[in-house]
């Protein structure tokens, strides 16, 4: 049985194969760090889509394949961002979703999460999250169901009175 | 002179468009965004004034989508991300009935004719705000799709991706060496887009940069349609010479420039905040001012009187240079 950290190496590996540059270190921003974001993929990634489109295809080439085969937050998010990019926000709402699901603690997914909605005409949840963000991962607990809408329905629900 | 709010005299929505918003820091845009000349065009205004806005939108065939509010009150060093706040420094909070009455609160709205315009611009559109304590910041993509969402030109845009590094440049002064010496045209002159007396809203790529002169002319005719006197007193204006520092903080100057140094009569802060309104009164004081090794070096009658010693700084760098747009 392969841990969280093998699957992380063997991604990271192979990411570098792809980019020819190291995956950047991606930290939890927790609540308490007292940090504005911790991730910089994002925008080593925008960076990169006007700089060097070919090496930013390689990238979203290879997402699909990487999301099959680690089912990892790096991953998710990798291809959360890589969509956002490229303006295909349904499915980085979806990819961000499980990186959320994986890792709820982290408010980088949230903020980068409420964006995308925006994007999605989903206002109502996108300005919840941005304006809740502390109650909502201080009383997070995973929906039943693991998808957008019952993530939606739990939040709403209960941030009824705010 | 002065860099005061004008009011309209001929047109009638120029009238009640200032009459709403109590000043005309945005009437040139908002001109140009109901003569169609800009697709849209972001802007503030009073919560409780949100409906009169509206309806005037509307009378205009403008199509409006609020945001957020804006809640302009000192911002304490605890607030986390506060150091990279750069151009608006403000709270955000929901648009909610309950907080529209509070002060110094500004409603932050979208307006365009075209429905496909206005939605690009709001989901391109957030701007960095406190909530809770912490900078709440959009990412970096939705910075430059927002540029070309609000019109500004592909060469500007691509300008603003390079050279935004508030860490690294002074991008004021990164268009003034993107352009060839003396060819500063007055069409291009982003410095008095805060005052309300400028044809563009945006900081272009040079101050002689063909796209903008294009889009500034264009302005500049529709204006002179509606509101003729306010062309005259916007060029006027774009003429003055400038001692810039950085984007934060710069002088508009009633004077002459001969061989590099500024010969003036009066001098206006108009680089936005008043905090960064360092030099005012040492301006005052003199009638010539000019760059010697990045020092800033004030005069009255010749004489030396006092001399802005070149401040190196990690954020927002400082490089001081003097132009004047023709």
């Amino acid at each position: 049985m392969e841990t969280l950290w093998e699957k992380k190496l063997k991604f990271f590996i192979e990411f570098r194969k792809v980019t020819g540059f190291y995956f950047p270190l991606r930290k939890t921003n927790f609540l308490k760090k007292k940090s504005v974001r911790e991730d910089r993929l994002f925008y080593i990634l925008t960076d990169l889509y006007f700089s060097n489109r070919a090496k930013f295809e390689k990238l979203y080439q290879n997402i699909e394949i990487w999301i099959k085969k680690f089912d990892i937050e790096e991953v998710w998010v990798l291809g959360g961002y890589i969509y956002y990019i490229i303006q295909e926000f349904e499915k980085a709402r979806d990819y961000l979703l499980k990186a959320i699901f994986i890792n709820p603690e982290n408010l980088d997914n949230w903020l980068d999460f409420a964006f995308v909605l925006r994007h999605l005409g989903e206002y109502k949840m996108s300005y919840t999250i941005l304006f809740y963000y502390d109650q909502i991962i201080r009383s997070y607990i995973p929906p039943a169901k693991k998808n957008y809408k019952e993530l939606r329905r739990v939040i709403l629900k209960s941030l009824e009175n705010a | 002179m002065n860099f005061t709010t004008y009011i309209p005299s001929k047109s009638k929505f120029c009238r009640e468009y200032v009459a709403i918003k109590r000043n005309s820091l945005q009437l040139p845009i908002f001109i140009s965004v109901v003569k169609g000349i800009k697709p849209v065009m972001d802007d503030w205004i009073e919560p409780d004034k949100y409906l009169a806005y509206k309806k005037l939108c509307k009378k205009y065939g403008l199509y409006v989508i609020p945001d957020v509010i804006f809640e302009f009150k000192k911002i304490p060093t605890d607030v986390i991300g506060r150091e990279y706040l750069t151009t608006t420094k403000a709270y955000g909070i929901p648009f909610l009935k309950k907080y529209t009455k509070r002060n110094y609160n500004e409603l932050h709205v979208f307006i365009s004719k075209s429905k496909e315009s206005l939605i690009q611009a709001f989901e391109n559109g957030w701007y960095p705000l406190i909530i809770k304590n912490r900078l709440i910041n959009k990412p970096l993509i939705d910075y430059y799709r927002f540029g070309v969402a609000l019109g500004f030109p592909e060469c500007c845009v691509k300008f603003f991706r390079e050279f935004n590094n508030w860490g690294k440049y002074s991008y004021l002064y990164e268009a003034f060496k993107n352009t060839p010496k003396g060819q500063y045209f007055y069409l291009c002159n982003p410095f008095t887009k805060e005052t309300g007396y400028s044809y563009i809203s945006y900081m272009p790529c040079a101050y002689n940069c063909k796209n903008t002169i294009e889009f500034a002319k264009r302005v500049k005719n529709c204006i002179r349609e509606e509101e003729p006197r306010l062309v005259k007193e916007i060029d006027e204006r774009l003429r003055l010479p400038l001692l810039v520092f950085y984007e934060k903080k710069f002088y508009a100057f009633k004077g002459v420039i001969r061989k590099g140094k500024i010969y003036y009569k009066d001098v206006y802060f108009i680089g936005g905040m008043q905090e960064n309104n360092m030099y005012e009164r040492d301006l005052r004081e003199g009638d010539a001012v000019f760059i010697e090794n990045k020092d800033v070096i004030i005069l009255k009658r010749g004489k030396l009187i006092k001399k802005i010693k070149h401040n190196h700084k990690d954020f927002a760098p400082e490089i001081p240079f003097i132009i004047s747009f023709n």
